[in-house]
């Protein structure tokens, strides 16, 4: 296990340090907690942005502001029919890592509320029988974002939590979904993510 | 943990070697000799050594002295045995899954379990709650594992688990009582009568427990409060030399008490689940003469589970859940000895079944017929074969013939050889066929089975916005096929100087056409629909050696080693030529996942391991056990989403549980027993929540025996 942990380090140290040689704009990369409401139908979602990093007030949905919002294990895009943005997504069948530049094309929009344009298949598997959803690893998503920028995403992890942010098992049922997601933000507008 | 096993592996050794010396006298109750009577194999009594199908017998006096109450109790430390968890939601005792029983790396629904040759009903999930069932009343449980036997049903593909109650003769009443941890208490009585043409038995037991926890950051008890009574009344009439008359009833109720906390930290929701299942099983047996005899044999039997919890503060119904079953069948059975070399054994029946539940539309049957042919042949002396076929018909689906064939080759008096080969098939389940579920609460999925689906009405959710999206596999859906399976078992045993005994088995299983769910649409809210598709393949192998040693007169060694593997076909398959991803840590990188990776079915430890050490001086009248089990990881979870576990939180950890007793008989009457189960505390609340803690209990039980005729 050390071992592993070793080698996951190395190769980290090794990818920052090849991106400081390539790029004189490097992506920001974070992993960070994205507690979610974790009801599929009722209250808020919850909003995110890439340029701070963080999550944005329910207030400011009517906004640029914000990049994706996460309700249960849907994800709603800022554009279209979901917001006044010009977001754009789609779900590559790669690492993080290995996803290197936005693709040119193919990004998708929320072009109605019953047309999403993340669906749950894409990227997680339900498992009805425990109740669980794992995030399908090796699938990474790819946002224009509200304002033009690109920046890469994947789900780590997703676990069901309390309204603290405390992770739960059955038979206590969850309100929040605690998702542990890890995304690289290219604040200069390029596609290039190293 | 590895000493542990290298501990043990050394004591087997030992006990291999120090054997070629002994010169024990044996007693029959520890040790199993060829002349032991089963039934199982051929559904008549044989002797042990001339059944071509390899039998494990578990005696009535092993039961007693490990202290086992239920049936899971005794199972699950017999080898190659894996008993499941409860899963999900609900617990112990009234679990919606309770504990289930895999036999080669089968899953618990391809697993027969009979009383006394007949099938138990009462499947939820398809997996059967072992803990429903009194021990108290079993005179042994023959385990016969493989799909060899044509005349259970052709769903035992993983083999038949027969418990064999207690026979009619004799004049004797017994009780006893016993309490131990979390007042877990369990009262009995059972007697017998035997007069010239008629004899009775009965057994009532009750058991309950407060419950207990093994969690203590949760509000929840990981076992509520129970009860519960078994009721076992069978008799019989001798019409005449020729004609008996065997009447085999059972009542089983219980009272399970669930509480949760729901969107709370505190308790919010109570209430009890109640389940009532009886049956009545007559068989009627005539011998026409030295040759032929038939059995006409009846089941009566229906399964009740209700389930309903409320608010505690409002005291609105939060829950309720009614799931009731019947199962009634007309069977004969035909035995007749053509000659000195063929006993040839024809049947049929007819079935039908029945399921009533809040989660179908509507009251759903089934009828089923059936026939079956089988012939053993002793051709040459050393030599028994059991070839057989099943004709089963099923309202619902097309006829099936299934094949089996066993042979069983005696070197000499101490080497035997046997193999067989089976095939079987499982109908789609109630639940595969007719669930018609909507789950309101958060997660907001539904689930229907594939009659119930309808293309044509997700089209006209889609046109109303309900539904966002048809999945391709939406259009796969069609007709349930059976499950169908082979399987080919091959082993030996060896009897050395009448005190050591060893039994190989090795064994492949392949099923294809699993039935399994899928998402088949993505509601509006990003939620799935579900329904069952026949799609995975599977196969499960490896081989099992049972040793039984006698080194003195008063005590015994058992040991039991089962190596399994697993695979879903179809996740090789696309780890070898597809991307597939995995991570080695929560949250961690993904990477590329190799066959390497991938560690087979979940719920199936690779390694399984027993040593069973008992002592039982008559003279004195004490007795004690010993027993060590052990079983490695298994996987539980998918937290990459790639179908499988690879990484160790994926993984229940390896578990060794110790149990002992120690007892006294005193004088013919009185027997006082105590004992120690889980002695190394080993728990884990949430995958293996039927394992309590460190437990003590004690016993009395008295018999007193008529000699008189």
């Amino acid at each position: 296990m050390k071992y592993t942990v070793l080698v996951i380090a190395a190769i980290m140290i090794l990818a920052i340090s090849c991106k400081k040689e390539d790029k004189p704009t490097p992506a920001t990369v974070a992993t960070i907690d994205f507690l979610v409401n974790g009801s599929a139908t009722q209250g808020n979602y919850n909003f995110f942005s890439f340029i701070n990093g963080s999550t944005v007030a329910a207030s400011d949905s009517n906004s640029t502001k914000w990049d994706f919002a996460m309700r249960f294990e849907t994800f709603i895009i800022n554009s279209n029919a979901s917001g006044p943005g010009n977001a754009g997504v789609q779900v590559l069948n790669q690492t993080f890592d290995g996803v290197t530049t936005a693709p040119e094309a193919g990004y998708k929009y929320d072009t109605a509320v019953a047309q999403k344009a993340i669906k749950g298949t894409d990227w997680y598997i339900y498992n009805p029988t425990t109740r669980s959803f794992s995030p399908i690893a090796g699938k990474t998503f790819v946002f224009r974002t509200a304002t033009n920028k690109y920046a890469k995403l994947e789900v780590l992890s997703a676990d069901p939590a309390d309204d603290n942010g405390n992770l739960v098992v059955p038979p206590t049922r969850p309100t929040k979904i605690k998702y542990k997601i890890r995304f690289a933000y290219q604040a200069s507008g390029s596609k290039n993510f190293n | 943990m590895q000493k542990i096993i290298t501990a043990i592996a050394s004591l087997f050794y030992c006990c291999t070697v120090c054997s070629q010396d002994s010169t024990a006298v044996i007693d029959s109750t520890f040790f199993k000799s060829m002349n032991e009577v089963v039934v199982t194999a051929t559904r008549t009594e044989r002797k042990l050594g001339n059944v071509a199908i390899p039998t494990q017998i578990v005696a009535q006096k092993i039961i007693r002295l490990s202290g086992s109450l239920r049936l899971n109790d005794i199972l699950q430390e017999q080898t190659g045995i894996f008993i499941t968890g409860a899963s999900g939601s609900g617990s112990v005792g009234g679990g919606v899954f309770g504990n289930g029983v895999q036999l080669q790396g089968l899953s618990p629904d391809h697993t027969m379990i009979l009383l006394d040759g007949e099938p138990l009903i009462g499947r939820q999930g398809g997996v059967m709650d072992l803990s429903r069932f009194a021990i108290g009343n079993i005179k042994k449980i023959e385990i016969v594992k493989g799909p060899s036997s044509s005349l259970y049903g052709s769903e035992a593909m993983g083999g038949v688990i027969n418990i064999i109650t207690e026979p009619l003769q004799g004049k004797q009443i017994s009780a006893g009582i016993r309490s131990g941890s979390f007042l877990n208490t369990d009262v009995y009585t059972s007697g017998n009568y035997t007069g010239k043409k008629a004899a009775v038995y009965f057994f009532v037991n009750r058991n309950s427990s407060n419950g207990y926890e093994l969690d203590k950051t949760t509000p929840e008890k990981t076992l509520d409060p129970f009860y519960n009574y078994t009721g076992h009344l069978k008799f019989s009439y001798r019409f005449s030399p020729k004609t008996k008359l065997i009447v085999n009833n059972r009542y089983f109720f219980a009272h399970q008490e669930s509480f949760y906390a729901i969107s709370s930290s505190k308790i919010n929701i109570g209430g009890k689940g109640k389940t009532n299942d009886y049956t009545i099983n007559p068989v009627i047996t005539h011998k026409f003469n030295n040759k032929v005899s038939s059995q006409l044999r009846f089941l009566l039997s229906d399964f009740r589970f209700t389930q309903q919890l409320d608010s505690l503060s409002n005291k609105k119904q939060y829950y309720y859940d009614d799931f009731r079953q019947g199962f009634y069948r007309i069977e004969n059975q035909t035995d007749i000895e053509l000659n000195q070399f063929n006993t040839f054994t024809a049947g049929g029946g007819y079935t039908l079944q029945t399921v009533n539940t809040t989660r179908y539309r509507e009251k759903k049957e089934q009828q089923m017929y059936h026939a079956f042919i089988q012939n053993e042949w002793h051709g040459i002396k050393s030599l028994i074969v059991i070839g057989g076929l099943r004709y089963d018909y099923n309202t619902d689906f097309a006829a099936r013939i299934s094949p089996k064939l066993a042979v069983n080759y005696k070197l000499n008096e101490r080497i035997k050889f046997n193999a067989s080969y089976g095939a079987g098939f499982k109908a789609p389940d109630f639940r595969q066929l007719y669930l018609s579920f909507i789950n309101n609460a958060a997660e907001g999925y539904s689930i229907y089975g594939a009659n119930e689906f309808s293309l044509g009405k997700l089209e006209q959710q889609q046109q109303q916005g309900l539904i966002a999206q048809i999945l391709p596999a939406a259009f796969t859906i069609t007709t349930l096929k059976p499950e169908v399976s082979r399987g080919f078992n091959f082993g030996f045993q060896i009897q050395s100087l009448k005190n050591l005994r060893m039994d190989v088995n090795f064994f492949r299983n392949d099923v294809e056409n699993l039935i399994n769910y899928l998402p088949v649409a993505t509601n509006a809210n990003g939620t799935s629909v579900f329904s069952y598709v026949n799609i995975n393949r599977a196969f499960t192998q490896g081989f099992e050696v049972n040793i039984n040693y006698q080194p003195m007169k008063n005590f015994s060694i058992n040991g039991g080693y089962q190596f399994l593997q697993t695979a879903d076909k179809d996740i090789i398959e696309r780890v070898k030529n597809e991307k597939v991803f995995g991570r080695d840590l929560v949250g961690g990188s993904a990477r590329l996942m190799t066959r390497k990776d991938y560690s087979g079915l979940l719920n199936r430890s690779k390694h399984m391991l027993n040593l069973r050490l008992f002592y039982n001086n008559e003279q004195t009248g004490w007795a004690s056990s010993l027993r060590f089990i052990y079983r490695s990881r298994f996987g539980v979870l998918d937290k990459d989403g790639n179908g499988f576990a690879n990484m160790t939180e994926e993984f229940a950890p390896a578990m060794l549980q110790v149990n002992a007793t120690v007892s006294k008989q005193i004088k013919k009457q009185f027997n006082i027993q105590a004992g120690i189960n889980n002695l190394l505390n080993q728990t884990n609340a949430r995958f293996m929540p039927n394992l309590p803690g460190i437990h003590f209990f004690m016993a009395i039980h008295y018999t007193f025996k008529n000699k008189n005729k």
